[in-house]
């Protein structure tokens, strides 16, 4: 172990308080002080109850009192430790007095065998009163001078893992790594049922049986089901799995299986039902889950398996399966005697057909931990994942398995070896699968990029009846994939007139995968003496479809808050190019535990939300669901009433019963829209409601106008508190539900696209531009190197928490001036995975008009500094 | 909610009448304290500073500041600008202000005097001409201010005029000093809601004819000289009560407004009137359901949403809105008449100071000042 160490120092000169290098102080008495809460806290309580509550606590600083002692040869050499030791407390408090006249001074600690020092700003101090210089014990025999009881005392702040100023890195990660979806039989051979007694396949029935029928009726009747598309890549890994089925009779519970087995068909293809052997000959998984004591089932109800999860993670695993494959769950007798269950099938026209639901982690989706800025976060949340990389090699798409890069292992060329003009690579999302669109942005990680004598290409889009170029419209950090390491590609479409649309890429190019989606190439314009080819290195390409970072629970340690530092740079900003500058970030810290499944961005939309969020319209409305490309779904809610029309109901979000608890707590609401037609008159208002009925008096917000600028209006509906007693009871589920008016006979259109609730019960930040120059907006510089906003209360503890424009080339502040909003430091919750919600925004015009185009793209580094109160230990 | 997030955050712009763009933060602020009024919304908010460079700085340029206080949860809980700065240092206290003492578009209001038949003969009340100081207002913005005098001429009226623009066109300044005080640097800034910036303005209003009430509160929004009010008027409720369109007597607009408030709804409810985020202004019947609850038995004693019960942090009460008290308050049973049932009251004024006091100011709500206010016998004139 190390020495042990009591020093005061700003960091050039030091004085330690116990002998260390022949100095002259001693330590007599220390009996370290811990913070305690301002005033006893803040309580409350009614003359009329027991007790009191304590509703807040701030912590006080720190007084410590030391005895020390000083011995010396002489008297003049006692004098100058006394005078180096106050000049120094001296300068810490200036520190705080002035702005810039002095450095910081702390206390570093460590004890004997501590492995870690603590370090502490120092605020003020005193010393009452030096020894007597004309009697004992200052005069000694020997002539050795004594202070002795010299008594010290400093008013400090908490312990830090750092000296003042100082921080580390922490690890962040902009990860989507649930995946969830609903997957279902298409066409009636996609579900049948077999009765093994009598070896018969119904394959047009439109019941699914299992079990044995009671006397008299079909032997030992097993159910299989063919669930279609499944986008679940190789490799993932599989968290959860249900078949939900309708009962499409009613059952007593006597009647029903005692036990039924579920598995799979160990295949990664298979084909639809046809005969009875076809049936029976399908191998089956190893995997197995049993479903005992089934209950009594209602016609009309729903019931959900026991997880499968095991069964559908053994098909996902079989070396040839690719996603968007089909997957097959058989559920047979498992010995039950004279019972059976009849749920519904593909052919019934009362009941929905089965549904799988399953949840997965998917690997590669995303930036794992790290403290490189490589994580990146966008302006919504969605689900629409790239389902499609291939490269075209003159005129040929990979053949067979393995054409989609997606399911390559990695690293992979994004273009041929030896590439020629005109050979491709192509991104796209398959649009036939349930929570797809357009996309907005792809990272890239690429460890060789394209080089040569000559190495160009250029972006298009397929707009219906060609391919067009982007580049006006799109900011390329990769330079047509000549830049190393990660970095993104953001579009910018223009949405009206339709530009961007979907095509069947074979269909369009006479070759390659028959997908139908948005389709975004890069081609090879020039290639001439080709020294290499880019190379996707660490992880496939994805899209950003987050608007947070997760810090993991082991990244902060200390016994409070640790304080934070937080750079966020614009990547979507192109000079010259698309206008997403920004000038407004709103910043929201949550604890991952109060729900992982919490998304702050809903999207308005019918779909790419979580399952257990609907939202819907009402039918009587102005309002109906809608498409165009340049929505983050490609979806929205289209309000146009035509005309003046009351204050109606036009749209509703419903959180299941199941999420609700998730969504508890105080939350700033925004709603973002697009005025399709130029707004003139219309008004909304938010409202919330449980399934119980009835808005819930008070929580709704105040009737606010649409504003017609012409991007992404950033409609601020205030501040609301989701609370358990908004709910009455934990079996309702919560609504949002949105109203408007029209007062004008022309009103115009209105898109509604996204509700985000920033969570502001932890920690919360909204940074402001508040100068209107070109060089005051987070953007990039005329080179493309992004400029960040410096959100920090780390570096210059005389600050509480400062928001600085840096460049990033040299870290140097930029013109202008940012206004942050924070009621409390920028700090860390310390040992709890947390999550940091980010929305961005752009002034638009007049200084309340806010654009929050979902395009706009960030990408967030992280510091810490853990807070003890203490001794650290090892920690 | 985290005990984490639970400061209020104030944030010092330029004054908004100016053409600046300056903005930042205060940390520093302590003692902070919010009043919100049924007539006015946003009505004042005090806070100190302490250190000499704070001093400083708010004594040599804090005058009209737009001061904005942000709720943990990043909403408004007040807006409005520093109308009072006062500064103690050692033993010398200097106040600066009121701002809205400060004219730098002044005129007089005379009486003409006619001395032709011996005795003076008082004419008509008259105004003189604007005089502008356009140095101040490049500092302040636009400020009305009319001073009143008794009978004389013109000239000699005009005169008054000139030497008051000369006296008013800068924050007054006040000084006392105690020697024997030894206090510490600190500044109070006392910052009132945007309803008084009414009272920095006259209005000039030429339509002839009789109006609604709330078609006329808009002219005298619009008739504000920088430009600073929203004009976002959607959430001023037509009032049909009938005014007198024209108003040509150079009168305060908070006079004006105050008048068309108290008129109330042509069923005499009672009406009320607020700044809210932005400048913008509500105008609305008072409300007929009770928005906040409380407890009296409650050990936290915290205001909660009416119905649900959720928390309301007591920064975020709005006067102007009922609270019903619950727990076992008499009488038990319900009742629609809150101005009958004493668990209601209306909220005519909630203030908050740090770090969790609230005291709320309620009253009862009839007809009759309403009915007096429409008959001209009330005290106002709209």
């Amino acid at each position: 172990m190390s020495e042990p160490i009591l020093e005061i120092t700003d960091g050039t000169t030091t004085i330690s308080l116990i002998p260390k290098g022949g100095n002259a102080i001693h330590l007599n008495n220390w009996r370290p002080a811990l913070a305690k809460f301002k005033g006893g806290g803040t309580w409350q309580q009614s003359s009329m109850s027991d007790g009191r509550r304590l509703v807040q606590y701030q912590w006080t600083n720190i007084i410590e009192t030391f005895d020390l002692k000083i011995v010396s040869l002489d008297a003049d050499a006692i004098a100058r430790e006394t005078q180096n030791l106050r000049r120094l407390l001296i300068q810490a408090a200036d520190y705080w007095v002035g702005e810039v006249e002095a450095d910081a001074v702390w206390l570093k600690v460590k004890a004997d065998q501590e492995t870690n020092a603590r370090y502490a700003l120092i605020y003020s101090w005193s010393i009452p009163d030096d020894e007597n210089p004309f009697s004992q014990p200052f005069l000694q025999p020997l002539g050795e001078p004594v202070f002795n009881n010299w008594t010290l005392t400093l008013e400090r702040g908490h312990w830090q893992e750092f000296e003042p100023g100082e921080s580390e890195c922490v690890e962040v990660s902009g990860l989507k790594p649930i995946r969830q979806r609903v997957f279902y039989p298409t066409q009636s051979t996609d579900d049948t049922w077999v009765s093994h007694g009598l070896s018969l396949i119904n394959n047009a029935y439109t019941e699914l049986l299992a079990g044995n029928a009671p006397a008299g009726g079909v032997d030992d009747m097993e159910t299989g089901i063919r669930f279609r598309s499944l986008n679940i890549p190789l490799g993932a890994t599989i968290e959860e799995a249900f078949v939900r089925l309708v009962n499409s009779r009613d059952i007593v519970a006597a009647s029903m299986p005692s036990s039924l087995i579920i598995t799979g068909h160990r295949n990664p293809t298979p084909g639809a039902f046809s005969t009875y052997a076809d049936f029976t000959g399908r191998a089956k998984t190893t995997a197995s889950e049993e479903w005992n004591n089934l209950p009594a089932q209602v016609e009309g109800e729903t019931i959900d398996t026991p997880d499968i999860a095991a069964v559908v993670q053994e098909i996902i695993d079989l070396a040839t399966w690719a996603s968007g494959g089909n997957l097959v769950i058989f559920i047979d007798n498992n010995g039950s005697s004279d019972r059976g269950t009849v749920w519904a099938s593909w052919d019934n026209v009362t009941y929905d057909e089965a549904e799988l639901h399953v949840r997965w982690s998917a690997f590669g989706f995303g930036r794992e931990e790290t403290c490189e800025n490589e994580v990146f976060v966008a302006n919504y949340q969605g689900m629409a994942y790239l389902t499609n990389v291939h490269v075209d090699n003159g005129g040929v798409i990979g053949t067979g398995v393995g054409a989609n890069l997606l399911d390559a292992a990695l690293p992979y060329d994004l273009l041929p070896a030896v590439p020629v003009a005109n050979d491709a690579v192509y991104f796209g999302i398959d649009t036939t699968m349930a929570d797809s669109g357009p996309f907005s942005n792809i990272v890239f990680d690429l460890g060789d990029v394209f080089a040569g004598a000559t190495a160009t290409g250029v972006w298009e889009v397929w707009t219906g009846a060609a391919w067009n170029g982007i580049a006006a419209t799109m900011t390329d950090e990769t330079d047509g994939l000549t830049v190393t390491g990660v970095n993104s590609i953001s579009y910018d479409d223009p949405g009206t007139p339709a530009f961007w649309t979907t095509c069947d890429l074979n269909a369009v190019l006479g070759y390659g995968p028959a997908i139908t989606g948005y389709w975004m190439r890069f081609r090879v314009t020039g290639a001439a003496a080709i020294t290499s080819v880019p190379e996707q290195q660490n992880r496939h390409p994805y899209v950003t479809l987050w608007n947070w970072v997760d810090i993991a629970a082991d990244q902060i340690e200390g016994d409070i808050s640790a304080l934070a530092r937080h750079f966020v740079y614009n990547r979507s900003y192109r000079y010259l190019g698309p206008s997403l500058e920004v000038d407004r970030v709103i910043m929201g810290l949550r604890r991952y535990d109060r729900g992982e499944d919490f998304a702050s961005y809903i999207n308005l939309a019918d779909e790419q939300n979580h399952s257990d969020i609907t939202v819907s319209v009402r039918g009587a409305s102005s309002a109906a669901f809608a498409s165009r490309v340049d929505f983050p779904t490609g979806r929205y809610i289209l309000y146009n009433p035509g005309g003046v029309e009351a204050l109606n109901e036009i749209f509703y979000i419903e959180i299941d019963e199941d999420l609700t608890q998730q969504y508890f707590g105080l939350f700033h609401v925004f709603c973002i829209y697009k005025p399709i037609a130029a707004i003139d008159g219309m008004r909304v208002r938010l409202s919330i409601e449980s399934t119980s009925g009835g808005v819930v008096p008070g929580v709704q917000t105040y009737l606010s106008d649409l504003v017609s600028i012409d991007d992404d209006p950033l409609l601020d509906l205030g501040q609301i508190e989701i609370s358990p007693g908004i709910l009455q009871s934990e079996d309702y589920s919560l609504l949002f539900i949105m109203s408007a008016q029209s007062t004008e006979a022309a009103p115009g259109q209105a898109g509604f696209y996204g509700l985000v609730l920033i969570p502001v019960d932890e920690w919360s930040l909204d940074a402001v531009n508040y100068t209107d120059n070109d060089f005051s907006r987070l953007s990039k510089d005329t080179s493309g190197n992004p400029i960040y906003l410096d959100v920090d209360s780390i570096a210059n503890p005389r600050r509480f928490v400062r928001t600085i424009l840096k460049a990033s080339v040299d870290g140097d502040p930029m013109p202008g001036q940012w206004s942050a909003r924070a009621g409390q430091a920028a700090f860390f919750l310390p040992n709890v995975r947390q999550r940091m919600h980010f929305l961005t925004a752009q002034q638009d015009g007049a200084i309340y008009n806010w654009n929050a185009d979902h395009r706009f793209l960030s990408s967030v580094q992280s510091f810490k500094c853990n807070r003890y109160l203490g001794m650290r230990g090892n920690r | 909610m985290s005990l984490e997030n639970s400061a209020l955050c104030i944030v010092a712009s330029a004054n908004l009448a100016t053409s600046g763009a300056w903005s930042e933060t205060v940390f520093e602020a302590w003692n902070k304290k919010i009043v919100r009024s049924a007539f006015g919304g946003y009505e004042s908010c005090d806070f100190h500073l302490r250190g000499k460079r704070s001093v400083e700085e708010w004594l040599d340029t804090g005058l009209g500041r737009h001061i904005e206080v942000f709720s943990p949860g990043l909403s408004q809980v007040f807006e409005g600008f520093a109308n009072v700065v006062q500064a103690n240092i050692g033993g010398l206290t200097i106040t600066r202000g009121p701002f809205i003492n400060i004219g730098n578009k002044v005129c007089t209001e005379y009486s003409t005097i006619d001395w032709s038949s011996g005795d003076p003969v008082y004419g008509a009340r008259r105004f003189t001409d604007w005089a502008e100081d356009t140095t101040s207002q490049k500092k302040y913005g636009v400020l009305h201010r009319v001073v009143s005098t008794a009978g004389c001429n013109e000239t000699r009226a005009e005169q008054i005029r000139d030497i008051a623009i000369g006296e008013v066109k800068e924050p007054e300044t006040s000084e006392t000093t105690n020697i024997d005080s030894s206090s510490i640097s600190s500044v109070t800034i006392q910052c009132l809601g945007y309803i008084h910036w009414l009272k920095t303005y006259t209005v000039d209003l030429t339509t002839e004819g009789e109006q609604n009430a709330s078609d006329k509160l808009e002219a005298v929004l619009d008739d504000e000289p920088n430009g600073i009010f929203s004009t976002d008027y959607s959430r001023i409720d037509s009032n049909t009560s009938q005014v007198g369109a024209e108003d040509r007597d150079r009168r305060q607009a908070y006079t004006v407004a105050k008048a068309l408030t108290a008129l109330g709804g042509t069923a005499l409810n009672r009406w009320v009137l607020k700044f809210i985020k932005n400048r913008q202004v509500v105008f609305s019947a008072m409300p007929t359901t009770a928005k906040y609850e409380r407890n009296l038995f409650s050990p936290s004693q915290n205001v909660g949403l009416y119905g649900s019960g959720t928390r309301v942090m007591p920064w975020q009460v709005e006067a102007g809105q009922w609270l019903f008290h619950g727990g076992e308050l008499a009488p038990r049973s319900s009742s629609s008449d809150f101005r009958t049932d004493p668990r209601y009251v209306f909220i005519e004024q909630a203030t908050y100071r740090e770090p969790w006091q609230l005291a709320l100011v309620g009253s009862r709500s009839g007809k009759l000042k309403q009915l007096l206010n429409q008959f001209g016998v009330g005290g106002y004139h709209p």
